[in-house]
Order: structure tokens, then C-alpha cells, then sequence
């Protein structure tokens, strides 16, 4: 408000404040009846985004033990111990992942070749003890019931790549089959002539 | 001369019936007890003690309702919940607040003058717990029956300073003597519009205890028109409503409320004049300064906004109905307080603190004068119509 001698400026200035008082306090009043935003946490979640980079999860019967995810990390915090058994079983000690140093890139998902990785939904990394954020997605089962979908989500998407390769197969087994029948009518064309 | 100790209860009596003022008697209380211990000094007294300690617990039992309530109402301002952990709702939020307090180490600081220091809390509390034996709740509901009751509660309400400046200068801390300081200046330049709204009731009432104020309020227009706030005067000048906000701006500044919370500005002074006070030394001037909010609240009611008084409801319901009646005023009367206090919690969380300069240019450049104006509007209306009859 500015200064003003005059009667007229003394006057504005005392509607100025009234008026902007009272239109502040019709904005409190307007929040005060608006529905609050607060998520108790324990109790409540905030909803997690579809592609939210969670703890990851493993689906270790899928997992052919490539190693490519470990290789993928930028900061080698993936470990992975096994043994190759006769008849191609894996032997698993190991598939540990240190959450001192991940950085939930996401990295270690995209090459995979079999899909087995996945980014899961739970995002609670608290622990008493440093060491306690090494874990060994084989054994620590908290991850899996968190992210039911997007396991759900990734079988799907194998399924389809599965039926893709089914169609393709068939698509090629069917080009075969006409370049066959092509050259055979080709031959008998020609056998004609 | 040792003589002089011995008295007997009787004349221990007299002397009490002689001394006590002619104009305090002493309200609800009064009658309670002169059946049972036959009148007299014990019966005084007991009614005394008694009136003492149902004011006590209800000065305190309304700090720890209000400052739950302030959190919640600001966490609803802000679009969240506010304590809702504590017992239902987050109710017992200051029963365990004020546990925590009790626990809490009471440090003194080295170099503070101790005896100020100690003494100055209990000053504050009791300034403002004081006030409430002069505060109506009902027609009867009234500890202290005090013909000049306003003046007397205007008077403790400052003797509130004086701990102030006590607590500020005794801390040996620049905070806390800018906080007293500014406390000091602030409280009694806004007395000046308050004494002057004060004095514009009691000369439209003729009344200078608040029990006076309320009955002169009662009748009128759907039970409403004659409430010190529908006054208006000469060329429709509504100088009861006016006269109304100029004194709850002033009471505002007085309680040290926001936008007014100067002397204790956490941006500037840490927490002004009670920097160096921790534990239950702390939560004495917080108990006094919510007390005081209510307290202030009950103030405006009772001297604009008509008391106990509804609209619709003629006033002899509330007189001739015994317990039940007394008990829906007192109810009413605390309801319409706590409405104003849900203001003062509202102006908080809505207005900026404002500065010290405008603090006193709002004070002395805006509301002495319309102050001023409403008073004589009052006295060519309330004044000359009285005089004339």
C-alpha cells in the first residue's frame, strides 16, 4: 500500500486492506472445506506408477543364467553364482543385488533374452544394517506378490512374442511352401514346354 | 502485639466482611456453601476456592483444546489432515504435548536474573487466568459478581506486559528484550482503540460490569436488535459493527495473534521474549497466550455480540428455566466465543506478519481515529437519546 495524504488515498488505502483481508480469507475458507491430499502412509499408498522402478524381482525359472544383465549394469551391482548341471539345470547359489550402489536404471532389464528380470513396485529400502541391502532375489520372497501385473504383464508379452514366432514360423513355413509350389509349377511348366 | 493474631473466627469474619470490597460478591458460588458451613468467612471462602478452581481447569482445559484445534483447522487450511494420531481425531494431541513439556529439562540460563525469570510466567498465567473470574458464561454463571468488571479485566489484561518485559529483560538475550520490547509497544498502543470501543459500550450500555452489558443487550428486533453490533446512528453510520472489527483488530494485537505476532517473529527473533524458556515455564506462556485468545473472544461477545443471547429466543428462556437455562447460555456464549477464535485461527493462516511500522501505523493512522468516529456517532445516538429521556 502507498503512502497517500490526501483523504481520497486514505480511504483506498483503508478499502485496499479490507477488501484484500477479506478476499484472502475467502480463499483459506474455500481450501478449508476442500477434500484433503494426505496419503496415510502405513495405512495407504500412493498409487505407483505404472513403470515405477521398484526393487527388482526375478523369475528364476525362466532365467537361463546369460549373465547379460550383469554385464549390463553400469555400476556391477548385480552377482550371480551358479553351476551348469548335465541335461542344461542350472545350479543356482546366487543372484544377489546390492542396493547400496543400484541406481534403478533399469539397464540390467532390456537385454535379457528371455524376459526374466523386472523392475518390481516395492520402493521400501529401509534396513537396520548396510548389509542387510544386499539381497538375493532367489530367496527373498517380498517382492513377488507386490507386482502380480506386471509379472502377469511380462508372461503376456512372452506369450504374444511366442505366438508372433509361432505366426512367423508358420508365415515362413507358408512362403516355403509356395516358393515349393512355385518351383514345382515352374518344373511342370517348363516340363510342358 | 501477639495478641493481634489471636482472633476468633468471628471477628476473623467481621474483618474479612469489612475489607473485601463492597463490590465483589461472588456469583454462582455465592449461596453453595453458606447452608453448610452456616455463611460467614469459611462459606466465602470456600466459595471463593471453589469458583477458583472450576476457573482454573476450564482456563486450562480450553488451551488444550484449542491448540489441537488450531493444528487441525490450519492442516485443513493447507489441504491436510493436521494430528489425527493421539486418540480419536488426534484429540489427545495436547494431553501428550503437555506430557512431553512436563518431561522436557527446565534450563535457566546462566547469566539470566533468576528470580525475574521464574517469577515472570507465572505473572503472564496469572494475568490472564485471572481475567476469567470476571468473564459472564450465563445470566448466574459468573465467579466474581464485579460492578467494574470490565475495568478490572482491562487492567489484568495488562498486568500480561509486565511478565512480558519481566520474561524479555530477565533472559539475558537480544531476542528476547527486541521480543519484549516490541510486545510492550505493541500492547499498549492498541490499547488506546480498545479502551476507546471499551468506552463506547459502556457509555451505549451504562454499564461498566459485563453482566450489565449483556442484559442491555437483550430484547429488541427478533431478539437481535439491540446487540451492540446492529447499533447504528446518525445517517445509518453502523458504528456498532465498526467499533465491533476496530476492537477485534485491537484484541487481535493484544493476544499477539498473527498477523500481529510481532514479539515473537520465528523469521526475526527466534520465538521473541520466551527464547530462552523451555519445559513447563514454556507452556505457560503458550496456556496463557491461548487462554487469553478465548478469553478476548468471550470479551467481544459478551460487549457486541449480545452474550448468551440467540436470535428467536427471548432472553427470560435463559432466566426462568434454572440449571438447564443457565447451562444452554453458558453453552451458547461459549459456542459464539469459539467462533471468534476460529477467526483469529483463520486470520492466522490467511495474512502475512506485517511489519513493526505498520503495526503502529495501522494502530494510530486507521483505527484510533474510526475509533474515535464511532465513539461520537455512539454519543450522538446512545448519549443524547439517554439524556433527552
Amino acid at each position: 500500500m502507498k503512502a497517500q495524504s490526501t483523504i481520497s488515498g486514505y480511504l483506498n488505502n483503508l478499502w485496499a486492506g479490507v477488501s484484500s483481508t477479506l478476499i484472502g480469507m475467502g480463499v483459506t475458507i474455500r481450501y478449508f472445506f476442500s477434500k484433503t491430499v494426505t496419503f496415510q502412509y502405513p495405512e495407504e499408498k500412493m498409487p505407483i506408477a505404472p513403470r515405477y522402478r521398484g526393487i527388482h524381482f526375478l523369475e528364476q525359472d525362466l532365467c537361463i543364467a546369460c549373465r547379460i544383465c550383469e554385464k549390463a549394469c553400469p555400476i556391477d551391482c548385480i552377482e550371480i553364482r551358479f553351476t551348469r548341471q548335465p541335461g542344461n539345470i542350472n545350479q543356482w547359489f546366487e543372484f544377489s543385488l546390492d542396493y547400496n550402489k543400484c541406481m534403478f536404471c533399469e539397464l540390467c532389464v532390456y537385454p535379457c533374452p528371455v524376459v526374466c528380470i523386472h523392475m518390481g513396485k516395492e520402493f521400501n529400502l529401509v534396513k537396520y544394517d548396510r548389509n542387510e541391502l544386499v539381497l538375493d532375489l532367489l530367496t527373498w520372497k517380498g517382492l513377488r506378490g507386490v507386482d502380480e501385473t506386471a509379472i502377469q504383464k511380462s508372461k503376456d508379452d512372452k506369450a504374444k512374442k511366442a505366438l508372433e514366432a509361432v505366426a512367423k514360423k508358420a508365415a515362413r513355413a507358408a512362403a516355403a511352401d509356395k516358393k515349393k509350389a512355385d518351383a514345382e509349377k515352374l518344373e511342370a511348366e517348363n516340363k510342358g514346354d | 502485639m501477639s495478641m493481634a493474631f489471636l482472633v476468633t473466627s468471628e471477628t476473623l469474619s467481621n474483618l474479612v466482611q469489612e475489607t473485601v470490597p463492597p463490590y465483589v460478591s461472588h456469583g454462582i458460588f455465592h449461596g453453595i456453601f453458606d447452608e453448610l458451613l452456616g455463611g460467614g468467612l469459611l462459606g466465602t471462602l470456600a466459595s471463593i476456592a471453589l469458583g477458583t478452581m472450576v476457573i482454573a481447569g476450564f482456563a486450562s482445559g480450553l488451551p488444550a483444546f484449542w491448540t489441537w484445534a488450531e493444528r487441525r483447522i490450519a492442516g485443513r487450511i493447507q489441504q491436510r489432515p493436521g494430528p489425527n494420531r493421539v486418540g480419536p481425531f488426534g484429540l489427545l494431541q495436547a494431553i501428550a504435548d503437555g506430557v512431553k513439556l512436563l518431561f522436557k529439562e527446565d534450563i535457566i540460563p546462566a547469566n539470566a536474573s533468576r528470580l525475574l525469570f521464574m517469577l515472570a510466567p507465572g505473572i503472564v498465567l496469572a494475568g490472564t487466568f485471572g481475567t476469567f473470574a470476571m468473564l459472564p458464561l450465563s445470566p448466574n454463571g459468573i465467579v466474581v459478581t464485579a460492578p467494574l468488571g470490565i475495568y478490572i479485566i482491562v487492567s489484568l489484561m495488562a498486568l500480561e506486559v509486565i511478565g512480558v518485559i519481566m520474561a524479555g529483560w530477565a533472559s539475558n538475550n537480544k531476542w528476547s528484550i527486541l521480543g519484549a520490547m516490541r510486545e510492550a509497544a505493541q500492547m499498549v498502543s492498541y490499547e488506546v482503540p480498545m479502551g476507546l470501543c471499551i468506552l463506547l459500550v459502556v457509555l451505549a450500555t451504562g454499564h461498566l460490569d459485563l453482566q450489565g452489558v449483556v442484559q442491555e443487550q437483550e430484547g429488541g428486533f427478533l431478539h437481535v436488535g439491540n446487540w451492540m453490533i446492529f447499533r447504528s446512528g446518525p445517517m445509518l453510520f453502523p458504528w456498532g459493527l465498526v467499533a465491533f472489527v476496530v476492537f477485534y483488530i485491537s484484541l487481535l494485537a493484544n493476544t499477539k495473534r498473527a498477523p500481529f505476532d510481532l514479539p515473537e517473529a520465528e523469521s526475526e527473533l527466534v520465538s521473541g521474549y520466551h527464547t530462552e524458556y523451555s519445559g513447563m515455564r514454556f507452556s505457560f506462556f503458550f496456556l496463557a497466550e491461548y487462554a487469553a485468545m478465548f478469553l478476548v473472544s468471550g470479551l467481544a461477545v459478551c460487549m457486541f455480540l449480545g452474550g448468551w443471547n440467540l436470535p428467536f429466543v427471548p432472553a427470560t428462556f435463559f432466566r426462568e428455566n434454572g440449571m438447564i437455562g443457565e447451562l444452554l447460555a453458558c453453552a451458547v456464549m461459549i459456542l459464539k466465543s469459539f467462533f471468534l477464535v476460529f477467526v483469529m485461527v483463520w486470520l492466522r493462516w490467511t495474512l502475512p506478519r506485517i511489519r513493526v511500522d505498520q503495526v503502529m501505523g495501522l494502530c494510530y493512522k486507521y483505527l484510533t481515529p474510526i475509533a474515535f468516529v464511532c465513539l461520537v456517532a455512539a454519543i450522538l445516538t446512545e448519549g443524547l437519546a439517554e439524556g433527552s429521556s
